[in-house]
């Protein structure tokens, strides 16, 4: 049988919430709330750069 | 000066030479909001302080001055950044790498904004090595940079820091974020894109997405999409994420990926015809998403991969049959491809014009030469090397207290303190 | 009782293209199975005598989906084969089909065509009776077994749950008789009883198509020592019993070779469980199988110069032919007597999904044997030789080198195929060095890996109050400024 401990978990500073990084059904609650409320983030990142890769340009 | 600037100035005069940079930063922190409403005079402070000695004392300036808004001069401003990151003491302002850091990503923004983003590369390149440890330590400056060379179109520069593989990240008191994470792999990825070097952009790619999350990054999911296609110019196939990536990924960004995926798909029929359609289905998304480029790109490798499977079942083709068995348009364009393919190594063949037949040839490398045994061996190395790393890591663990008490109250048999390697 | 079928049913031999092209598991669509066999020479009669129970009932109503020349008849056979189980459900099935199968099959208006052509009446009589038969048998069966149970002697607990099995099975209820055979394990007390319980699980299994289940009964059954030792109790019957349910196993996965070497394993003096498959079955399975997987050695081996298999050849000339005309490289009239058969075999309910898998196998392994000889060949002589174009072969040639199965490579100018050793040393080194590339690239990640658990690096929600702050920082604003 093998530990069931993760490197993971051996890192200090906030076991917290943090402990569910690694597990696989981890925060099924966070994600049904985001699925009712489409809540996502960096929406408004930086991403605007023309298209850097046509290289039909160099053709 | 007002007294409370002289008082500012004696407070980091005498700190500096105690070095006691911890009080120093506490106060210049309480400091803000007077420096703020003297900021008429703030350059003549700086003129009374030692850009080495009092490295601290001109960063609490500096941050003032980029946090006004509206700032009334850029031009000086950007002078004193740029002298006073060139020449600061490296050892200080690690007291505050925060602050550093969020100088010159206002910094860098304020370039962007004035459409001039090419000057501040050199700038931000000397401050991430101002506050780095080491070389393989990831700071946010690194985002920043990437940002700057891309919208500059001037990628160089960033490849000093993307080669180098990260081995650790820098908290600068905690404000690290995952944005700045997933954008230096998502930039950094696209560098490496546009420099051609898909390899090493799909793996910052697969980095971004592989990021623990519990939520939809936007980030996250330009990444993807661009993995899809930088893995089917590279591989002609979209390979599996790591078994460690956040379920986030699959239940969420996936489907909001669904173009892709169709791409993905028809892709794989090997038909260029099909791929086009869906080329033409999802045209307006493609281009929103900026990446209509590298669709174009994905669509010319279809027809080098069915080139490429030509050259391992046949010996002799005429270039008529070619242009028919890969879905070109004729004879001359199946050559234009041929002609291209062996000029970037990426077949051997011989085209006699005169009756229009391709022949094919076996890769000439023999691995019997000294450069590929030396080219082995240096890979080698830095297998051995990787290695050797990552079984201090394990040493590491096995030794930490923490680890040793809950491994040994869990009773089994197996031997703690093995890190799995995923894939192994 | 639609029965799923395995994907890719007419799957023609692949594009030369689409070597890659993906092929969704898909088994529960009616549409890829509505394949029509037209000119059977099937003997129904003949057919349907060698199966009972379930058996012959699945395969009757397997024939009557393919096959409108013969599903009247087929039906018909089904619907009164059924009256004599407790299996009113599948009567009352059967008999709807019947309805809609005469019906439709004459063009006079419904109400005519029934009395004109005896259309069997629903016999609500015999639904009612046999219904109550079985409740009566069922209650009975219970008690008894209660009373077993109370008396704890565990033989006749054992036989009770046996005794119910059966009867759940002749009712059609295929699940219950799965539990109570089940049940049976715990009251074994000798390895023979073992083995009863494991060939019973065995059959309900085959008739719910659950092949995992089939797979890890036979294994349990031959893991029990004793009870098939050959000679023993009839030790070989239930060993060539138990080969066969593998090979169907097998065969239904997709695991042909395997499935050949089961088959080939059968004894023909034992073969004897026409609740579960027919010796012609078994030449049949094993001679498909085995031209589809086997190479030249194998095959002259273990089937065409096998003594225990040579019996069942004998049941099927045909395939007799087959094989001794695949051995003695006479591909092009091999492939035609092939063809021959194939209406036949599609309407068998184990073998039709498999059907153009295998023709397309064996066809490949006909024209990798064909060229194995030679340094080149003619192309030309060779697309005469298997009674196809030349470019059509040239396509077909070309599926084979990618997939490794033929080393050669086309000299399409001149139309020869010329054989080509393939360089291992250098696709050695070829291998080493992108082996050690992919290792440092996992390594390196892991590493990254490490450092972004440990710095806590994660996608938060969005945040509802504002952020963190409270560590030490010098200008204003940083710390939780808009960096979400």
């Amino acid at each position: 049988m093998k530990p069931a401990i993760v490197a993971d978990e051996m890192f200090p500073e906030g076991a917290g919430p943090y402990m569910d990084i690694e597990e696989a059904g981890g925060s099924s609650a966070l994600l049904m709330d985001l699925a009712a409320n489409e809540k996502s983030v960096h929406s408004d990142f930086f991403n605007d750069f023309e298209d850097l890769f046509d290289d039909e340009d160099l053709n | 000066m007002a007294s409370a600037l002289e008082q500012y100035v004696n407070t980091v005069q005498v700190f500096s030479s105690q070095g006691n940079f911890t009080l120093l930063c506490e106060h210049i922190s309480k400091s803000a909001e007077t420096l703020a409403k003297h900021f008429h005079h703030l350059d003549n402070v700086m003129g009374t302080l030692n850009v080495q000695q009092h490295s601290l004392g001109m960063l609490g300036i500096l941050c003032v001055k980029i946090n006004i808004p509206n700032i009334p001069d850029f031009e000086t401003l950007f002078v004193q950044t740029q002298e006073f990151v060139n020449l600061c003491n490296g050892e200080q302002i690690r007291y505050a790498t925060e602050s550093f850091a969020d100088l010159l990503h206002k910094f860098a923004n304020n370039l962007i904004e004035r459409k001039t983003p090419v000057r501040g590369i050199a700038i931000l390149a000397k401050g991430i090595q101002k506050i780095q440890l080491f070389p393989t330590q990831l700071t946010s400056i690194h985002a920043y940079l990437c940002q700057l060379c891309l919208l500059s179109k001037n990628m160089k520069p960033a490849l000093q820091f993307l080669d180098n593989d990260i081995t650790d990240i820098s908290r600068e008191g905690g404000n690290y974020d995952s944005k700045d994470f997933l954008q230096f792999y998502y930039y950094g990825g696209m560098i490496y894109t546009a420099l051609k070097k898909y390899d090493r952009a799909l793996y910052f790619f697969e980095v971004s997405i592989a990021t623990p999350s519990f939520a939809v990054s936007h980030i996250m999911m330009e990444s993807y999409k661009k993995y899809i296609l930088v893995a089917l110019i590279l591989q002609g196939k979209v390979p599996a994420l790591p078994k460690y990536t956040s379920q986030i990924v699959a239940r969420y960004i996936k489907p909001l990926c669904q173009a892709y995926h169709d791409l993905a798909n028809a892709y794989s029929t090997n038909r260029p015809n099909d791929l086009r359609i869906i080329v033409s289905k999802h045209n307006d998304l493609f281009t929103r998403d900026n990446n209509m480029g590298l669709v174009k790109q994905c669509v010319n490798s279809l027809y080098k991969k069915n080139i490429q499977r030509l050259t391992k079942t046949f010996l002799t083709l005429s270039l008529s049959d070619m242009a028919n068995r890969v879905q070109l348009s004729g004879p001359k364009e199946a050559e234009k491809y041929v002609l291209h393919m062996i000029e970037d190594g990426e077949i051997y063949a011989t085209i006699n014009q005169k009756d229009g037949m391709v022949q094919f040839h076996d890769n000439p490398e023999q691995y019997d030469n000294s450069a590929m045994l030396l080219s082995i061996g240096q890979e080698m190395q830095k297998c051995m090397l990787v290695d050797e790393k990552i079984k201090e890591m394990d040493r590491e663990i096995t030794v930490n207290p923490q680890y040793v008490q809950k491994s040994s109250s869990i009773h089994d048999e197996d031997i703690p303190g093995s890190i799995k390697i995923p894939g192994h | 009782m639609p029965l799923p079928l395995q994907q890719g049913l007419f799957q023609s031999a692949v594009e030369p293209m689409q070597v890659d092209a993906i092929q969704e598991e898909n088994d529960n669509t009616e549409a890829s199975h509505n394949y029509v066999v037209e000119n059977p020479t099937l003997d129904l009669e003949q057919y349907s005598a060698q199966y009972t129970g379930l058996a012959k009932l699945h395969r009757l109503m397997f024939v009557a989906d393919h096959c409108p020349s013969l599903r009247v008849e087929a039906l018909r056979m089904a619907l009164s084969y059924s009256m004599t189980t407790y299996n009113a459900n599948l009567y009352q099935v059967i008999h709807q089909k019947t309805q809609e199968a005469i019906t439709a099959s004459s063009v006079l208006p419904d109400a005519v065509a029934g009395a004109i052509l005896n259309t069997p009446a629903l016999d609500t009589q015999w639904i009612e009776t046999t219904a109550k038969k079985a409740a009566l048998k069922l209650e009975k069966l219970d008690t008894d077994l209660k009373n077993y149970k109370s008396n704890s002697i565990k033989e006749s607990i054992r036989r009770g749950h046996d005794d119910l099995g059966d009867h759940y099975l002749d009712c059609g209820d295929l699940s219950n008789a799965l539990k109570c055979y089940s049940r049976a394990r715990d009251y074994c007390t000798n390895p023979k009883h073992v083995v009863n319980m494991c060939l019973n699980v065995i059959k309900v299994s085959v008739y719910l198509q659950n092949w995992s289940h089939v797979q890890s009964y036979v294994n349990k059954a031959e893991a029990t020592p004793e009870a098939t030792e050959h000679g023993k109790n009839g030790g070989q019957a239930i060993q060539t019993k138990l080969k066969c349910a593998a090979g169907l196993a097998d065969l239904a996965t997709c695991k042909y070779k395997s499935a050949a070497k089961y088959f080939l394993q059968s004894s023909f003096d034992h073969c004897d469980f026409p609740e579960l498959i027919s010796p012609s079955n078994v030449t049949t399975y094993g001679s498909l199988c085995a031209l589809a997987t086997f190479d030249r050695q194998e095959l002259q081996k273990n089937v065409i110069t096998s003594s225990t298999f040579k019996q069942f050849l004998e049941l099927e000339p045909q395939l007799r032919d087959i094989l001794h005309r695949f051995h003695e490289s006479k591909y092009a009239s091999c492939l035609k007597l092939l063809g021959e058969i194939k209406d036949n075999l599609l309407l068998d309910m184990y073998l039709a999904p498999h059907i153009n898998t295998l023709y397309t196998q064996i066809r490949n392994r006909a024209l990798c044997q064909y060229f194995s000889p030679y340094l080149s060949a003619d192309m030309r002589k060779m697309a005469s030789a298997f009674n196809t174009t030349l470019p059509a072969l040239e396509d077909e040639l070309m599926q084979l080198i990618l997939e490794g199965q033929i080393k050669a490579r086309i000299d399409s100018h001149n139309k020869i195929l010329y054989a080509k050793d393939i360089d291992e040393r250098s696709r050695t080194f070829e291998k080493a060095v992108a082996m050690g590339k992919e290792y440092q690239r996992r390594s390196k990640a892991l590493v990254l890996r490490s450092a972004v658990i440990r710095n806590q690096i994660h996608v938060k929600s969005p945040p509802r109050e504002a952020g963190q702050g409270g560590e030490m920082s010098i200008a204003p604003g940083t710390a939780s400024s808009a960096r979400n």
